[in-house]
């Protein structure tokens, strides 16, 4: 047996549901693969590589590595220009989708790849002999939405989780002590492996033998069907992967009879992250008025006074507050969310906000790497060559250039190709801005102003859908923020998230910062629409970060330093004081001053 | 080639299965947008359709699927020769996601153009799909430009390429499917009133039919030919009718007060402009003829009316009341219950 290059698969001791997943995938490819989710450095290339290493010893089965760097006529094939150009004649060159059918297909760093390869990865497994997919990705911070693809998610059969540490200290000790020895002697560590992996090899090959011949008992059946009614899997295709797996299952484990450990293990592997959006049910300290009549606005919010900072709001503030109404006295405040636009101005002023965001959200830009290709033009400045446009121009010229003059490409080309062919890539881009919504939900939102925040978010994300804006929204409560919604252009699964969304306990103004701040660096890196923020506050925060401090002091001086941060690297952003005019204090006003961002009032 | 599992072994999704159908008889419907969760047999059925379809007669060498004998002056090829005749199956193209303008709209011919030195050109998806299917899978994440495309060549029923240097036009008339994920995104109005019908996919929670469901497509996945043999009689008796409806499509007649009706229908449900009463109108007569009869009855108008109008109802985004149900009440109103 040649040595491997990595510690052979059945050394392996961590990551455990992981590996069982993967001998399940290797006995039913059909079951289009593994995705294997976990923190960064938990250890997902590792096991993929090993088995990578593996699985091609079983059936000399091609794996195809799917690089991030690949472009689309890599993965779906495209002209092969140096010998287009050698031979005069056009050489198609297959794509890695191609040459990965029937096989595997490896797919490190998912959650980094950019989405339009990965709708080309999805539509290659929907085809003929399609292969199975090998894949890792790295959970986003709130663990919400962590697949950039979720079709292309769904249709990796098996999914598992790697966590740090789960097998134990001494398995991981055992791990380290064998991958030195294997970095240190190949030779012999793979020989020292060559029997438990070969047992293996023996056991995925017997369990494929006996899988068409494998029973699967009717109350089986029954049991898995309604384990996936029960979790809100609605998707045909889970519950055909889940059969498919409690069936390679019980083969692999030498029965030829599905049993209850089956059934278990396909809930946990296929089920579990299908598992229906969590639609919580409001906590008793919100008392929705869904069933109150919404009174019109009253005159104190038609007004709307919109202040920045230093302006006419110190004057507010100087004069003599009111006393904060109490709780009682707020349904006559209520504004229907649906119904009403509580504040016209300031979806306005967002809009203008907007159009003075770096990179001018609403204005068409010319981009050379992303959207409709506008032309294609004689100057470059480092931008992309477009390849057949260069030759198109190159090859309707060839009659009238003489032969004598010499391409500008080496000798022996059939096409002369001059300088003056060269054309690059100018595309342009329509793509509209993302808003990032973060409400507080603390205890401290009165719920009539609570509707009026939802009113405003609700009528930001009609402004956003009338633009093609995406919205994307976090809420605050307790002790940490939460990602209700990735970004999206979806109108109807905001408004739900909204509709749910309860109030009560702490304000961890820190954490929301965080979050609204790891959605913009994540847009920035994916997709590049410009971001804005809007965060929706009184701006008392009282839970802090870091876990060990608490109270106020602690949270307060915890979000300058973190504002700090966000005004370096964050969105533009606005600050909207949630506490009634008049009863306002420095809070709001203290935050938008950190942020560098302008105030106003609900 | 892609081993399709039988649009006729697909439990349930009725509506879906139905819009289909109808515009298979009736190609001038204009299409179906068909939304649902992910993994519940929408791209099945879209596949499954075309062997339910007659085979098609087209000009042979005109890369347009031309109808020999009928004058195209669109097309630049073969104007509609009719002395050089092929047969084909009815043309179920997909347009994917990543799919570039030159694709879609086709191209200046790189190998002619290099090899000849000649301008020739390269026709792309819309032109495959003439006469037949253009399947777009996850519509609503279709790009803008890519939208633009296709709304400008629905309109007029033909693709007028006028860009590197290649000036090319050719019919393109199309069944538009489409289908999607409503909680990933929303489609632009006036892509969503390109689709003549609509229909929402239903969440199975009887755990028999999703029983069955997994061992039908097990069944079909372990041995296709075998299964196929399975469902052979019922996959024949649907394509027969299919294609009596089709001849037969153009005689069935729809009575006055019927087309009085779907009128005060549409006007009643404060529809602008008329696509969705002349929809209502063809999906019933296909549906009668569907049904061997000559003449479309209520029946079939209570039928398709929420297939045909629920995605053109006026309706504020953030409104969550059901449009089926005032749909429902305005055909009792005006059609009778």
């Amino acid at each position: 047996m040649t040595p491997t290059k990595v510690l052979p698969f059945a050394a392996l001791t961590e990551h455990t549901s992981a590996r069982r997943c993967l001998l399940v995938a290797a006995v039913d490819p059909r079951l289009g693969g593994v995705l294997l989710i976990g923190p960064a450095g938990v250890g997902k290339s590792t096991v993929l590589a090993a088995f990578v290493d593996f699985v091609s010893m079983l059936d000399d089965a091609r794996v195809v590595t799917v690089p991030l760097s690949v472009d689309r006529d890599r993965l779906i094939g495209g002209v092969d220009l140096e010998r287009t150009l050698r031979s005069g004649r056009r050489v198609a060159n297959p794509g890695l989708l191609e040459a990965a059918r029937g096989g595997w297909l490896l797919l490190d760093n998912l959650h980094l790849a950019e989405r339009r390869n990965l709708a080309l990865v999805k539509q290659a497994l929907d085809g003929d002999a399609a292969p199975a997919v090998l894949a890792a990705a790295t959970d986003g911070e709130s663990g919400a939405e962590l697949r950039p693809w979720p079709h292309l998610a769904d249709a990796i059969g098996l999914h598992a989780n790697c966590t740090v540490g789960e097998a134990g200290s001494e398995a991981a000790a055992d791990l380290i002590r064998r991958r030195i020895h294997h970095d240190a002697d190949p030779v012999a560590s793979t020989e020292r492996w060559e029997e438990a992996t070969g047992a293996l090899l023996r056991s995925v090959t017997a369990a494929r033998g006996r899988l068409a011949a494998t029973v699967f008992p009717e109350a089986m059946a029954r049991r898995l069907v309604d384990a996936a009614l029960e979790r809100g899997v609605v998707a045909s295709r889970n519950d055909v992967q889940a059969w498919r797996a409690a069936r390679a299952h019980a083969a692999l484990s030498g029965s030829d009879e599905v049993g209850a450990a089956d059934v278990d293990f396909a809930m946990e592997a296929v089920l579990a992250s299908r598992t229906a959006h969590r639609s919580e049910a409001p906590s008793p300290m919100v008392s929705e008025p869904e069933s109150r009549p919404a009174p019109p606005l009253s005159e104190s919010t038609q007004g709307g006074e919109s202040t920045q900072v230093g302006g006419n709001f110190a004057a507010d503030q100087s004069g003599d507050a009111p006393a904060p109404p109490s709780l009682e006295a707020a349904p006559d405040r209520v504004v229907a969310p649906a119904e009403a636009d509580p504040l016209p101005d300031l979806t306005s002023r967002f809009a203008r906000a907007r159009s003075t965001a770096p990179g001018g959200a609403r204005v068409a830009r010319a981009t050379f790497d992303r959207g409709r290709h506008l032309r294609s033009r004689a100057h470059h400045h480092g931008r992309r060559l477009a390849v057949a446009e260069t030759l198109r121009r190159a090859a309707v010229r060839q009659s009238r250039r003489p032969v004598e003059a010499g391409p500008v490409w080496p000798e022996g080309l059939a096409v002369q190709v001059r300088q003056d062919d060269l054309r690059y890539r100018e595309l342009r881009s329509r793509a509209g801005a993302l808003f990032v919504v973060a409400v507080d939900a603390s205890g401290s939102m009165a719920f009539h102003q609570m509707h009026e925040a939802k009113g405003l978010v609700l009528s930001l994300l009609r402004d956003a859908y009338r633009n093609r804006d995406a919205v994307a929204l976090v809420a605050f409560r307790g002790d940490r923020a939460e990602r209700l919604l990735p970004p999206t252009s979806a109108l109807a699964r905001a408004h739900r998230e909204l509709e749910v969304l309860a109030t009560g306990g702490g304000t961890p103004l820190a954490s929301a910062l965080r979050e609204v701040l790891a959605l913009a660096t994540e847009e920035r890196r994916r997709r590049g629409r410009p971001t804005l923020a809007l965060l929706l506050t009184d701006g008392r925060a009282n839970v802090p970060l870091d876990p060990a401090a608490s109270g106020r002091a602690a949270a307060t001086a915890e979000l300058e330093r973190l504002a700090a941060a966000y005004r370096a690297d964050g969105p533009p952003t606005l600050v909207i004081d949630s506490a009634t005019p008049g009863c306002q204090r420095e809070d709001a006003r203290e935050l938008a001053k950190w942020l560098g961002s302008s105030l106003h009032s609900l | 080639m892609i081993e399709a599992f039988p649009f006729t072994a697909i439990v349930g999704q009725e509506d879906m299965k139905q819009a289909l159908v109808l515009c298979a008889v009736d190609p001038g419907i204009g299409g179906v947008l068909v939304m649902g969760h992910r993994g519940t047999a929408k791209t099945t059925a879209v596949r499954g359709l075309s062997e339910l379809l007659p085979a098609i007669d087209v000009v042979d060498g005109c890369a347009f699927n031309c109808e020999p004998g009928l004058p195209t002056p669109a097309c630049m090829v073969c104007n509609g020769d009719a002395s050089r005749v092929a047969s084909i199956p009815v043309p179920v193209v997909d347009l994917p996601l990543g799919a570039t303008e030159d694709r879609v709209a086709g191209t200046i011919d790189l190998e002619a153009a290099l090899v000849r030195g000649k301008k020739s050109f390269e026709p792309g998806l819309l032109a495959a799909a003439h006469r037949g299917f253009l399947y777009i899978d996850e519509v609503n994440l279709l790009e803008d430009h890519l939208v633009d495309l296709l709304l400008d060549v629905a309109a007029g029923g033909e693709n007028v390429v006028e860009r590197e240097s290649v000036s090319v036009r050719h019919p393109a008339r199309f069944v538009l499917v489409g289908t999607g994920n409503p909680e990933e995104g929303d489609l632009r109005p006036q892509l969503l009133d390109r689709f003549g019908l609509s229909a929402t996919i239903v969440t199975e929670t009887d755990p028999e039919a999703r029983m069955e469901i997994v061992r039908r497509r097990l069944a079909f996945e372990d041995d296709p030919a075998a299964y196929r043999v399975k469902v052979a009689w019922e996959t024949d008796q649907l394509r027969a009718r299919i294609t009596a409806a089709r001849d037969r499509c153009r005689e069935v007649t729809l009575p006055d007060r019927l087309l009085q009706a779907s009128a005060s229908l549409s006007a009643d449900l404060g529809l602008d402009g008329h696509r969705g009463e002349i929809t209502v109108v063809r999906a019933a007569r296909a549906r009668a003829a569907l049904d061997g009869r000559v003449e479309a009855e209520e029946a079939d108008v209570r039928a398709v009316a929420a297939l045909a109008l629920r995605h053109r109802l006026r309706k504020d985004p953030l409104e969550t009341r059901d449009l089926e149900h005032r749909i429902d009440e305005a055909v009792a109103r005006h059609v009778g219950a």
